[in-house]
């Protein structure tokens, strides 16, 4: 770590980020500017020097020699976490390395790995790895008038409630891996700003051809569902637990393959009305 | 020399963190970070697991909470379970003449299908397989490259 100080840092910043102090430096004078939209939702400037985590990013480029280049290097505390001549590939490290600490430290929520919206007091949760179509079910269900909280995330409090955590949509497009991100404003999403206690799970993913017939999950089957796509499963697993018992306790789980998003996106916005004996707008 | 019927079995105690839900529990083994469900059957009869209280007691106390005619078959089963998910202190001997389908078959002949002990298991995942896969992974121990998350789904 000290020989990591020891180079030269040009800039330099503290946030705070849900409890957590996170320390950014850079050998580049403005590369900051270029790392807020890449800062987890909520993040706030702080004035602490102390910090739990510290970012030290090293923008390479050409050097003095013409024919030599510089890796962009980017390290946690003393750790090399990425290495690459493609400066956006470092930064992208950045974000997902600094949304999993966040994602495992935070003290007062549980990060599920998730696709969130709201519908009329309460929240429709997808939980899911990546490809599993959760972006494309929660663009299917803002479409028809629910709220945006999350492409990303689900951050539940230990009442059970899921908090808004609206990163930008990662949107994939047939044949590539790598999703583009757009702005939920862009593609014209409302999002949602209130903590929403969780009125139905969808343990869903995508099959070509396939009909949501789902089945009811027991509320155990329920927290194991969403256990399995927790960032602190292993590190707070009974702070886990706990928040997760509250959504299967309250919550309908439904578990089934599913077809293309828009056709369950009706059926689930009606089994939530249902479950919830809600009427009129959302709001 | 002691018969099955007086066996004593204890649930294990260390490294595990318990929730209650309504009829089920939840069991989250710190040791080998795997969460487990056990529905009502499972979670009375390890309940019962303190070392002190014998199969057939137990039979009798499970007929009683779940109002069906179960028999010490029915415990043996969820003995059994238990142990293949280290929540028994100590390895249980299941008695061979009863081991195996032919007792889950008499339960289900009893009807008691749905009294049958049943326990969920997952692997708790680690903290990156829980979140969207990352195009450059270099230097990232648990990382996830979209193309090998890609595949796996």
């Amino acid at each position: 770590m000290q020989k990591i100080d020891r180079l030269g840092w040009a800039d330099g910043r503290s946030i705070i980020a849900y409890g957590l102090r996170v320390g950014i430096r850079t050998n580049s004078p403005g590369m900051l500017d270029s790392l807020v939209p890449r800062l987890p939702v909520g993040w706030k400037p702080s004035r602490s020097p102390d910090v739990q985590q510290l970012y030290s990013l090293i923008v390479g480029g050409d050097s003095a020699r013409p024919s030599v280049r510089r890796f962009n290097v980017l390290y946690a505390n003393a750790a090399r976490v990425a290495r690459s001549m493609v400066l956006d590939e470092v930064l992208a490290s950045f974000e997902s390395d600094l949304r999993l600490f966040v994602g495992e430290r935070a003290q007062r929520r549980v990060f599920v790995h998730a696709g969130v919206v709201g519908w009329r007091g309460r929240a429709i949760v997808i939980p899911g790895h990546s490809f599993s179509g959760k972006t494309t079910l929660v663009r299917a269900l803002c479409g028809r008038g629910a709220t945006y909280y999350s492409d990303e995330f689900a951050a539940f409090d230990a009442r059970g409630r899921v908090h808004p955590f609206p990163t930008p949509l990662g949107i994939r497009t047939e044949g590539k891996i790598q999703s583009e991100r757009c702005s939920p404003e862009t593609l014209g999403v409302r999002v949602g700003g209130k903590p929403l206690p969780v009125g139905l799970v969808a343990v869903t993913r995508f099959k070509d051809g396939a009909r949501w017939r789902p089945r009811r999950l027991t509320a155990g089957a329920s927290v194991l569902a969403l256990l399995a796509n927790t960032v602190p499963a292993r590190w707070r697993p009974t702070v886990a637990m706990a928040s997760l018992g509250q959504v299967a306790a309250s919550a309908l789980v439904l578990k089934g393959v599913r077809g293309e998003a828009e056709e369950i996106s009706g059926s689930l916005l009606e089994m939530l009305d249902a479950a919830s004996g809600a009427v009129g707008d959302n709001e | 020399m002691s018969s099955a019927r007086d066996v004593t079995p204890w649930a294990r105690a260390a490294d595990l963190a318990v929730e209650e839900l309504l009829d089920e529990t939840l069991v989250y083994d710190l040791a080998r970070h795997k969460a487990h469900s056990l529905n009502r059957t499972a979670t009375l009869v390890w309940r019962q697991c303190d070392g002190k209280t014998t199969v057939a007691a137990m039979a009798v106390r499970l007929a009683r909470e779940l109002d069906l005619p179960v028999n010490e078959d029915l415990v043996w089963v969820a003995l059994e379970r238990l142990r293949r998910t280290h929540l028994l202190a100590e390895g249980v001997i299941v008695p061979p003449e009863s081991a195996g389908y032919s007792r889950r078959d008499a339960l289900r002949a009893l009807g008691l299908t749905a009294a049958l002990p049943v326990i969920v298991s997952i692997l708790a995942p680690r903290a990156a397989r829980a979140q969207s896969c990352v195009s450059d992974c270099s230097g990232l121990p648990d990382c996830i490259p979209c193309q090998q998350k890609g595949r796996r789904v």
